[in-house]
């Protein structure tokens, strides 16, 4: 996509995220320090370096909390901004193995060699999040843990 | 001359098609499926929890044996190179998200609190009354393991409350969508500085590229060296994955843990550690870049090491504190950082101070010299 395009949607997909967290029960401050921190150094930080290094596997370093933590002691952050913090780290900032920034810059990499027009790679890429998305929240949630057996895979399908 | 260059290259380039879309929407609701069963209901293997995506890999690996075969029958072509990385490319991502890239941790995320709940944690009482209705599938006024905590749990017979999870995952959806709306605008942004003006290596790139372009792929599979690696670390993990089905076959041993056989002081304060001998971890160090394998190989032997010297008294606990990888406290890794930073930032300024010195004498003894001729 254009510059300017990627620039408003990154610009539009912070502040969708920090106003959603506001929303959650985060103070506005904690909610800009989590997200854009998470957004705007770990991630970097990460995919640079799978692009760079050939990180197979991009274990958390530290979490925003813990940035948090060098100013302000935690229990200070007061009970409502912990919890919601408790959930917003479990889905993203802690565990960073599956951060899909770096298959998406593979793929734009990749596009160079086979001479597909990277623009291309947009709608399939939304697609396939969707699709991941929903199929995997649907899958997941019918068949409950211990009583998925193959046999239970095929009834569901 | 040099736009009329661009415009014709431009139009070189492969677009995106229709059955590439289609094949590609297969397999990446093919990867959930898989990914979903292997690691939550087998949960002996985890095929998509890194960057590296082993099922990707294998299911392209399928997709081009396929392609093979159906160009074959077809006598054309069936899906071309283009074509063939944006299934990879969609097949990746939905793996990741079905795995650690989202659901694995989304969905038990939002019931634990309620299920784990009890009299004796008062988690109800400490954490329910900051929680919105809309954020979770219980109700954060009722009581502890509610029925969709519970059903998640310990099943259901495939029975969901649908209405308990259908406003929290679209409210979660929402800020699913700001975030992967970043990292699609963090990958089109930092590409171009990344691939074309630093000329990164993207080093996991390599191995899908091997098998999507036809002129690799060929010299792959004629690869002798390529076949007998695959062949013993297939072996290996075919003979270990009958073993745990069936426990009468003998296991191939690949990992042994040396707290089994460090028990007495001062060695017996290592961290948990297991070496192995995976037959995989050459190829894969040969992929990664030299520094990554060095510093990999260096922090994991250097851990036990410190702890050894810490536990007898050769390395005081201040000492250990500034070194990040000797135990798993990210409070000690981040203020190990930020004294790095100090002492840079001290060391730099002493570095200017000292370049404002030499420079100022520099100038007084020009203007002395201009003065003096």
């Amino acid at each position: 996509m254009p510059y300017r395009v990627a620039v408003i949607l990154g610009v539009l997909g912070l502040i969708v995220a920090i106003v959603w967290g506001i929303a959650a029960g985060l103070s506005p401050t904690i909610a800009i320090v989590e997200f854009s921190v998470y957004l705007g150094v770990v991630v970097l930080v990460m995919a640079r370096s799978v692009a760079e290094g050939g990180l197979m596997m991009t274990e958390t370093s530290f979490r925003p909390i813990d940035l948090m933590r060098l100013f302000v002691p935690k229990h200070q952050l007061g009970a409502r901004n912990l919890t919601i913090l408790g959930f917003t780290d479990a889905v993203f900032t802690r565990d960073l193995r599956g951060l899909l920034v770096t298959p998406l810059l593979d793929s734009l990499k990749m596009s160079e060699s086979v001479r597909l027009r990277r623009r291309s790679l947009l709608l399939p890429a939304v697609l396939a999040m969707v699709v991941g998305f929903v199929t995997a929240a649907i899958y997941q949630l019918k068949l409950p843990l211990h009583l998925w057996r193959f046999d239970d895979v095929l009834v569901c399908l | 001359m040099q736009r009329l260059d661009v415009k014709v290259e431009r139009e070189q380039l492969q677009g995106l098609s229709l059955q590439a879309l289609l094949i590609g929407l297969v397999f990446s609701v093919c990867a959930v499926l898989i990914v979903s069963y292997a690691e939550l209901v087998v949960k002996e293997i985890q095929i998509a929890i890194c960057q590296f995506n082993p099922l990707a890999l294998g299911l392209l690996a399928i997709l081009v044996a396929l392609n093979g075969l159906v160009s074959w029958v077809l006598r054309r072509p069936f899906l071309r190179p283009h074509e063939i990385l944006i299934v990879y490319t969609m097949t990746v991502l939905a793996a990741m998200i079905a795995s650690r890239g989202l659901m694995e941790k989304l969905l038990p995320a939002l019931v634990a609190i309620n299920y784990f709940a009890n009299p004796q944690n008062r988690w109800a009482e400490a954490f329910f009354p900051h929680i919105p209705k809309w954020l979770v599938p219980f109700d954060p006024k009722g009581m502890e393991a509610q029925p969709s905590a519970k059903y998640f749990y310990e099943g259901s017979k495939g029975v969901v409350v649908w209405g308990e999870w259908l406003t929290p995952l679209l409210a979660w959806s929402v800020v699913v969508a700001g975030v992967w709306m970043c990292f699609l605008a963090i990958a089109t942004i930092w590409r171009r500085q990344w691939a074309d003006h630093e000329k990164l290596n993207f080093p996991l790139t390599q191995p899908p590229l091997q098998l999507i372009e036809p002129s690799n792929r060929s010299n792959l599979l004629r690869s002798r060296l390529a076949w007998t690696g695959f062949a013993i670390s297939a072996f290996v993990f075919f003979v270990n994955g009958l073993n745990r089905l069936y426990p009468a076959i003998p296991q191939i041993r690949v990992s042994w843990t040396l707290n089994d056989y460090l028990t007495d002081r001062p060695f017996n304060a290592i961290f948990f550690s297991p070496p192995s001998t995976l037959p995989m971890l050459p190829s894969v160090s040969l992929i990664s870049c030299r520094r990554n394998s060095f510093s990999a190989s260096g922090f994991s032997s250097g851990s036990p090491v410190c702890r050894t010297l810490s536990s007898h008294g050769w390395a005081t606990n201040t000492c250990l504190s500034t070194c990040p990888f000797t135990r798993p406290d990210f409070t000690s890794a981040i203020k190990f950082w930020v004294r790095i930073l100090c002492l840079f930032g001290f060391s730099g300024g002493l570095h200017c101070l000292t370049f404002a010195k030499s420079s100022a004498k520099l100038s007084g003894e020009a203007r002395l010299t201009t003065a003096t001729s």
